[in-house]
């Protein structure tokens, strides 16, 4: 199956972009969670400037790379397989009956995680721990998600 | 929101797959979940929930 140059080109650069997003977070989890993210270290991250950065980068590359697979790699991916473009929930299943997606529901629960990861909105340190150790544990399950839709690519020819 | 009687373990995890579930069944609509539980703080949020929301 051949795609246009357009989508070929537009497909290559986003494989790129991923594969980059993956290290920068994989690098960003290994900084952060030396251990488990505890509910001590939720609780003075106001004081400790360090430990607020590597938080923010985590937090900020978990969403980038989410954004990059859910909302611009999916939705070409599937262009060039032929799909109709449609709606970012009927993107997602279609990616599961596609094998390009374990789960869209977990997919969701990833999505939904994100608001509850910044520590300047979360004043609750229980909330705020929780969802930044949920948010490591998801880290293999993003970046099993990405490279599953670059190896597609790849086994296609098209990157 | 969502009123628990114990203490909840993983509050963000329970609050983001009760999100997903609530989007799903509106076709993919943004939804927050709020969560009141023992361990969890007590914020303005939830008084004005507890005063204005509805029973479902």
């Amino acid at each position: 199956m051949t795609v246009e140059p357009k989508i070929a080109l537009r497909l290559q650069f986003l494989a790129r972009v991923v594969r980059k997003e993956c290290k920068h977070l994989t690098t960003t989890d290994q900084r952060l969670f030396g251990g488990l993210f505890t509910l001590e270290q939720a609780t003075r991250l106001e004081e400790d400037p360090d430990l607020g950065e590597r938080v923010e980068a985590f937090v900020g590359r978990f969403g980038r790379l989410q954004d990059t697979v859910g909302d611009k790699l999916l939705p070409s991916l599937l262009a060039a397989l032929g799909e109709k473009p449609s709606a970012a929930i009927d993107n997602l299943d279609r990616a599961e009956r596609l094998g390009l997606l374990k789960s869209a529901d977990e997919w969701m629960t990833m999505r939904n995680l994100r608001n509850q990861m910044v520590h300047e909105y979360v004043e609750d340190p229980v909330v705020l721990s929780s969802a930044l150790q949920t948010g490591h544990a998801f880290v293999p399950a993003l970046i099993a998600t990405a490279n599953k839709m670059i190896s597609e690519i790849e086994r296609r020819g098209w990157a | 929101m969502l009123e628990l009687p114990e203490p909840v373990d993983n509050p963000a995890l329970m609050a983001a797959k009760m999100s997903a579930q609530v989007s799903r069944a509106m076709h993919g609509r943004k939804v927050d979940v709020l969560l009141s539980a023992p361990n969890l703080m007590r914020l303005p949020i939830h008084d004005m929930v507890f005063k204005e929301g509805k029973l479902l």
